[in-house]
């Protein structure tokens, strides 16, 4: 039977890298970084709209997730909880944005400045307006579904959520879009 | 996909173009992913010191409990039977006076709330300079049982101690002295350690089978370390001072004969985070099912309880906040197993067949004594394709009673399918009307299972409210909503609950189907279905004079709740009978 205790514990079990172990996933920690940590990114990005955060928040995911479910063999399984760390990781930056930026608005009664980017073609930057807009659970199932083209149970699991919870999410989000875009839909 | 949809995913598809590339890992990634690994697993290891205490304060527990009164045994009247469920993979067999729980999604969730604090404390000894300053400081971060290191799957335990109690979460659990308790939990902090099950033994492995390992997560008693699926667990045993040597025994012998099979699976689990009593188990055409039993959650003072035959794929049927009353004491749901609430009077049930076969005695369950209504829960399998209507036995001499004169049928058979597409999945249903018993069945064409079943119980409450509703009645399908309604309403309408939204009349592009008003050859009750996007709302039918005959909100879960909410109830209006 093995034991995990002992007064040396610590370095017995840094002695065991990760590395060595011979049930690992296979391919390094760097391979496995190149190959997820792009895709984190990008939904990291999609969900907070800002490129500094979204690889602080994707690197921190990464990080939580090699350590915590390492023992997860399965690459699929890794992806999925990538996705959502990512995704509770957003969320939490999102909260606390929202009290720095009401603890701001006690303190000043500047507005809050507007990002200024070039005009767009065909409705898009009203429909990315739209979609910044939406509550940031809304927002999330909605990229989970049409960019990361996740059924609904993977959005589901990926927002820690019932599948039926995340199909309404979906519904709600887009339901809001449609009625602050018309134009196209329903046709 | 629809221009929406599309602009939609051409807008993410620019935006995501425009995240910042990551081409390699960043320096000292390495570290910090064995630092994280390395905090996990201390949690567990640097434990000793504090286990020793957490053992005294468990010894002076069982102490304590001496000479508390134990709970009158609510299976005193009850026949025991034997019990095989599966939970997450694990089948258990054992005598239905045990109290079985299926812990995992709460505890797992429990797990999730204590990580973030569990991982700041850790970060905080990490900062400290030397292994010296380190150690003493997390082992003080020690807590267990309690933090989060051993998330148990389920408890099989001889006393009722609630659904979200374990020796293994709560340090101040109590272990009775006549009571012999199992706990087989997920070991974490081992996993984390040895990215699997490393050289744990591979179940099946024997209760006496010796172990170094002296963590003690869930406070004093035997453990056994396992491996199974290759993944680590724990079974914990717990045996009161003065607890019966065969009662003992019994829980031994659970354990051994226990058939454990968990797959990943179990980390995927969206069924949400309510744990339940598990009260029965078997297997029908689809798989193992089992019956689980929570209480229902919602602040309605008819509110008691949700019973669900869950499938091993999540699917579930249900039946809810039940409703007795002398003139129909049994409520009745499923197909195979059927089950149900029936009234304490009752001394059995039985499942009457419309083909004239034997009945099939059901089983009654008392409830736990953490449910403290006035009925009791019964089940039975039905491999037949018959439909059954479940009778209570010995209420009056009479036998069962009789359906209320409105609901009695006239007329022939009748045949309903329900079919359509709902994204990739196609689902196709089949109603069953049998006017002669006043039953009709919902039965899912594609695999032949049985989903529910309108008995005579049902049908009566439907003339009495107008309205019966079976919220996203197929397993694992669309949100799929049916519902039978009075003869008076010509016309229905649901309410949408949150954002702009508005009801969708029949008329409404959004129906899809739309909802048809369909006899079924009983008298006073018409069908109708539609595949929905959303699963909370609120039905309403009207007259053909639009006054409103009925109302009922469907929540997720699959729960009705008679009492419309008050944010959707602002919004309904009068809406005319289509044309």
């Amino acid at each position: 039977m093995k034991t995990i205790v002992g007064p040396d514990s610590e370095e017995r079990i840094q002695a065991k890298s990760p590395d060595s172990a011979p049930d690992e996933t296979p391919g390094s920690l760097e391979e496995r970084y190149v190959r997820h940590a792009p895709e984190a990114v990008r939904l990291a990005y999609l969900l907070t709209g800002d490129a500094t955060t979204a690889e602080d928040l994707a690197h921190e995911a990464f990080i939580k997730v090699a350590g915590r479910f390492h023992h997860l063999r399965n690459p699929d399984a890794f992806a999925a909880y990538l996705r959502k760390t990512v995704v509770n990781l957003s969320m939490s930056h999102h909260r606390r944005k929202r009290v720095e930026r009401e603890h701001l608005a006690r303190e000043s009664s500047r507005p809050a400045a507007t990002s200024v980017e070039p005009p767009d073609v065909e409705g898009r930057d009203e429909l990315r307006s739209a979609l910044r807009a939406l509550p940031d659970r809304q927002r999330a199932a909605v990229v989970l579904r049409y960019y990361e083209d996740l059924s609904e149970q993977q959005v589901a699991h990926a927002m820690g959520c019932s599948v039926t919870a995340a199909r309404s999410l979906v519904f709600r989000a887009m339901e809001t879009l449609r009625t602050q875009i018309p134009r196209g839909d329903d046709e | 996909m629809n221009d929406l949809e599309q602009r939609l995913k051409d807008v993410l598809e620019t935006d995501a173009s425009k995240a910042p590339r990551v081409p390699r890992a960043p320096k000292g990634l390495k570290r910090e992913v064995r630092r994280r690994q390395i905090g996990t697993a201390l949690i567990g290891t640097v434990a000793i010191v504090a286990m020793l205490g957490v053992s005294l304060a468990g010894l002076r527990a069982i102490d304590r409990t001496e000479g508390t009164t134990p709970v009158d045994d609510p299976w005193a009247d009850y026949e025991v039977f034997e019990r095989t469920a599966q939970i997450e993979g694990f089948t258990v067999t054992s005598p239905s006076d045990l109290y079985l729980v299926h812990q995992w999604p709460w505890a797992a969730s429990v797990d999730a709330k204590l990580d973030d604090r569990r991982e700041q404390r850790l970060e905080a000894c990490g900062d400290l300079p030397t292994p010296e300053e380190r150690r003493p400081c997390r082992a003080g971060l020690s807590g267990v049982p309690g933090d989060g290191l051993i998330i148990p799957v389920f408890m099989l335990s001889e006393h009722d101690h609630g659904l979200e109690s374990s020796p293994c979460v709560d340090p101040s659990f109590a272990v009775a002295p006549d009571e012999a308790i199992m706990t087989i939990a997920w070991d974490e902090v081992y996993a984390a350690t040895y990215f699997g099950a490393g050289d744990r033994p591979k179940w099946p492995v024997a209760f006496d089978t010796p172990t170094a390992d002296d963590r003690m997560s869930c406070g004093p008693g035997t453990y056994v370390y396992f491996a199974a699926g290759d993944m680590p667990f724990v079974a914990h045993f717990a045996f009161g001072g003065e607890v019966d040597p065969e009662r003992r025994q019994t829980v031994i012998d659970a354990f051994e004969s226990m058939v454990a099979d968990p797959t990943q699976e179990m980390f995927f689990d969206t069924r949400g985070t309510d744990p339940a009593y598990v009260i029965a188990g078997g297997e029908n055409a689809a798989g193992p099912w089992s019956l689980e039993l929570r209480p229902s959650a919602g602040s309605d003072p008819m509110s008691n309880i949700d019973l669900e035959s869950i499938t091993a794929e999540g699917g579930a049927v249900g039946l809810g906040d039940v409703i007795l009353d002398e003139d129909r004491p049994i409520e009745q749901a499923g197909g195979d197993p059927v089950f149900g609430a029936v009234a304490k009077e009752a001394t059995g049930v039985e499942l009457k067949l419309e083909d004239g076969t034997p009945p099939i005695p059901a089983q009654i369950v008392p409830l736990p004594p953490s449910m403290p209504f006035n009925f009791d829960v019964f089940f039975a399998s039905n491999p037949s394709d018959v439909p059954p209507t479940a009778v209570p036995l010995g209420i009056d001499a009479e036998g069962p009673s009789e359906p209320a004169p409105s609901a009695t049928g006239v007329g022939g058979e009748a045949r309903i399918v329900a079919e359509g597409v709902a994204g990739d999945t196609p689902w196709r249903l089949e109603f069953s009307a049998v006017p002669g018993e006043n039953t009709l069945s919902l039965r899912d064409t594609r695999d032949g299972s049985a989903l529910a079943t309108l008995g005579p119980a049902a049908f009566d409450r439907l003339h009495r409210s107008g309205l019966e509703l079976w919220p996203e009645a197929i397993p694992d399908g669309p949100v799929v909503i049916f519902g039978a309604t009075a003869p008076a309403a010509t016309s229905l309408a649901i309410a949408l609950d949150g954002g702009p939204l508005t009801y969708l009349t029949p008329g409404d592009p959004r129906w899809d189907p739309a909802p048809v008003l369909t006899s079924t050859g009983l008298p006073g009750l018409r069908l109708w279905w539609s595949e929905l996007p959303i699963d909370t709302g609120e039905v309403v039918t009207f007259s053909e004079g639009c006054d409103v005959l009925a109302r009922k909100v469907f929540t997720p879960d699959h729960r009705v709740d008679p009492a419309p909410k008050a944010e959707i109830d602002a919004r309904i209006d009068c809406v005319p009978s289509p044309g």
